[in-house]
């Protein structure tokens, strides 16, 4: 997939899974694709990209959101408006009370002067709300050590995101 | 919240394109996966321009 950058597409990816597995499949896990309605945890990296699948939330789910916005083609072109970060807030407290954002886009650049990290950051801004169970930050950190350029600055990006999430979070 | 080792974890990971949003779903997949966690799913989809 080439271009999708420059045109501000949509990118959407659902994950799931399931720790132990049952003998009877039918208790098992079968489909990449989550119900309606059933989403634990929500990680917007775009805060109106929050509103454009909506339809995955409930009062079950927990919102982390990253408040730096992107107008997309049609708010540059003037031709819509971008809604209020406090007007997403509102709509998305239509499905939960669960919401936390964070401006993890200008953390970014103040911490490592470039916005490349702001994914892990998010991350490490999820890991509080615990709904990402069973996963421990070490198991992350070994990922980023095989997967990802620059590990020590993702590291650092994913310890910043957890930092400030608890402090979030917790409060 | 509590989750038992049974249940089923979903997540929805949104963004724009060049966000990084396919890299971390990639990195949560493989970390659950070095967590022992048995049986892990992802699905993605792109949209080449947004209205």
């Amino acid at each position: 997939m080439h271009g999708l950058a420059q045109r501000e597409g949509a990118i959407i990816s659902h994950t799931r899974y399931q720790k132990k597995i049952f003998k009877d499949g039918r208790e098992n896990l079968q489909s990449p694709l989550i119900c309606y309605g059933d989403a634990d945890l929500y990680i917007c990296l775009e805060p109106v990209e929050a509103l454009r699948r909506g339809i995955f939330a409930s009062h079950k789910t927990s919102f982390v959101l990253n408040s730096w916005t992107i107008p997309s083609i049609m708010i540059t072109a003037d031709l819509e408006q971008y809604p209020s970060v406090e007007k997403i807030e509102e709509i998305l407290r239509g499905y939960s009370n669960e919401i936390y954002l964070m401006n993890s886009t200008e953390l970014a650049l103040k911490h490592f002067n470039s916005n490349q990290q702001v994914n892990i950051i998010m991350l490490g801004f999820a890991i509080p709300t615990g709904k990402l169970p069973f996963i421990e930050i070490e198991h992350y950190e070994e990922v980023i050590k095989e997967w990802l350029r620059d590990p020590d600055i993702n590291i650092k990006a994913l310890h910043l995101g957890l930092e400030e999430g608890e402090k979030i979070i917790k409060n | 919240m509590n989750f038992k080792e049974s249940d089923i974890i979903n997540i929805v990971i949104a963004g724009t394109a060049g966000q990084g949003v396919i890299t971390l779903k990639r990195l949560i997949e493989f970390a659950a996966q070095k967590a022992g966690v048995e049986r892990v799913f992802g699905s993605e989809s792109y949209n080449l321009f947004q209205v």
